[in-house]
């Protein structure tokens, strides 16, 4: 069997079981290897601000989060690890019905995907196509 | 047009102190016996005096004449400025009730618009003499005819937003109630599946239980938000409200969660305001179970209610103040907006709609609320309510 294509993602989302959900459909898409979840997005800051750590080849984000939310995240991420962050795709996961958010994280140029929930295999390998061929 | 002068009260309705204040204006300014604002009705072809000064006689009390007698018609059928010096040298006056004995001679009838630029009718001043208007007389007619249109526009912006937080509450009654209709189906179809749960894989069977919650954790949000619906909306009658009662009842609601946690709850004598019930009492059932559910493990709240009376502002203070975990400084100007939860929802659930209940209360009884915490010992939220009239 070969490896999977993508090596690490995280997720954020304070949604205990959307976390299992996700790992779940990750697992079965066959598309990647490592799941590391976070539930405040504040932890994932930590994460990544680790000397040490894996290479993250993707990053999934829910809007609407306790204290922090997912753009409040992505702003800090940016201005805080530059362009060894902008090296990650950024998929924004959300069950945001809110126009204006869809238009603010298309107008990003941190983000590289809008998605709504539920999350499917097919959005994994949209998400696998970006992150194999970055444009 | 979205509204008919009827529903604006300029047809067919009582005379009102901010248009009378305007006809009063001119009279003074303009040192005229007669100035009126006129309302063509185009269906019964009249002219309707929304206000009127210096009106005798018959017209006092009809408040209106046919289309025909009037120089006030011009202005809209024209839509624009009517000026007369002497009205029987008018051209436009030609042939025209205008032109007999006891007839004003002089006039001037500056257009009125509705927010889209439509005549409806004027603000007319006239004299008996004839006289040379000048153009400071003019531009100082025309001003208050601006003002009259102003008010005209304020008034359409007002019916405006209530129709639109009508609509929103409405909206948002009806989707609460088709989103309980779907998760009522869920919820007995999980119950079916529960019942032979031992064919399900154990990974499975705790999705169903997952399941369920998420689905009770819906119909808490769905019960959030329509209590929220009833805060949007026009005003309703306000009537005179006992708040230590709406405690009272507020106390025995969760008496469940005082058992539970052991709380004590001490207050003062709350004062009577007037008010809408199901509001205050939403806001204070917000409060107080804030207080009873943000609590340090092993630690019975205690909850001191008081209340300091503002002679000067003529309102009251009412202060709930805990021993819980606080609102860091940081997050405490973002608690009262809808839908922002500071705690996962597994520790401390929510669904982040009680504060912004609490302020959009405290707005519409013209009132305050205020959070202070240093972060770590307790919370005290202050609401401010007018007193009782």
């Amino acid at each position: 069997m070969t490896s999977p294509p993508i090596k690490t993602v995280i997720t954020i989302d304070d949604e205990k079981i959307d976390q299992l959900l996700y790992k779940r459909i990750m697992e079965r898409s066959g598309l990647i290897e490592t799941v590391i979840p976070f539930r405040m997005a504040q932890d994932a800051l930590d994460f990544l601000a680790l000397e040490d750590r894996v290479t993250v080849d993707a990053v999934f984000v829910d809007i609407n989060m306790p204290r922090m939310n997912g753009f409040e995240f992505l702003d800090i991420a940016a201005e805080r690890f530059g362009s060894d962050f902008a090296k990650c795709v950024v998929v924004m996961l959300t069950t945001s019905l809110d126009p204006e958010d869809q238009a603010r994280a298309e107008a990003s140029e941190t983000i590289n995907k809008f998605l709504r929930k539920p999350l499917s295999i097919e959005d994994l390998q949209e998400v696998a196509q970006l992150v194999l061929n970055p444009t | 047009m979205k509204f008919t002068l009827q529903d604006l009260g300029l047809l067919d309705a009582p005379p009102e102190p901010d248009f009378d204040n305007l006809t009063q204006l001119a009279c003074d300014l303009m040192q005229v016996p007669v100035a009126h604002i006129s309302v063509l009705d185009r269906d019964k072809k009249r002219i309707f005096f929304k206000s009127q000064q210096g009106h005798t006689g018959d017209l006092l009390r009809s408040r209106e004449l046919p289309m025909g007698q009037t120089y006030c018609q011009q202005v809209p059928l024209k839509s624009a400025p009517l000026i007369v010096n002497d009205a029987r040298l008018h051209p436009a006056l030609k042939g025209t009730p205008a032109q007999t004995p006891d007839q004003p001679r002089a006039y001037i009838g500056m257009p009125v618009y509705m927010p889209a630029g439509q005549v409806i009718g004027g603000l007319c001043v006239m004299r008996p003499d004839p006289h040379e208007w000048s153009e400071a007389e003019i531009a100082r007619a025309s001003k208050l005819a601006g003002c009259v249109s102003d008010l005209i526009h304020l008034r359409v912006a007002i019916r405006t937003s209530e129709q639109s937080r009508r609509e929103q509450r409405d909206f948002v009654y009806a989707i609460s109630h088709d989103l309980k209709s779907p998760a009522n189906t869920l919820r007995m179809i999980i119950d079916e599946i529960i019942l032979e749960k031992d064919r399900l894989s154990p990974d499975l069977q705790g999705f169903l239980g997952n399941g369920l919650a998420a689905l009770s954790r819906m119909d808490t949000q769905i019960e959030d938000v329509l209590t929220y619906a009833h805060t949007i909306g026009p005003k309703q009658g306000f009537t005179t409200v006992d708040l230590s009662q709406l405690l009272a009842e507020v106390i025995a609601h969760r008496q469940g969660m005082i058992d539970e946690t052991g709380a004590t709850i001490t207050a003062e004598a709350l004062p009577t305001v007037k008010g809408d019930a199901i509001q205050l009492r939403a806001m204070l059932d917000n409060l107080i179970s804030n207080s009873l559910k943000f609590t340090r493990p092993d630690v019975p709240p205690r909850i001191t209610i008081t209340v300091r009376h503002d002679p000067e502002w003529r309102g009251h203070r009412i202060s709930i103040a805990d021993n819980g975990i606080g609102i860091p400084k940081q997050d405490q100007t973002k608690v009262f907006d809808m839908f922002t939860r500071l705690h996962l929802p597994d520790i401390y659930p929510g669904t982040g709609i009680g504060l912004a209940l609490c302020r959009r209360a405290a707005e519409n009884h013209n009132g305050t609320i205020a959070v202070a915490s240093d972060g770590t010992n307790g919370t005290t939220f202050t609401v401010t309510l007018a007193e009782a009239a």
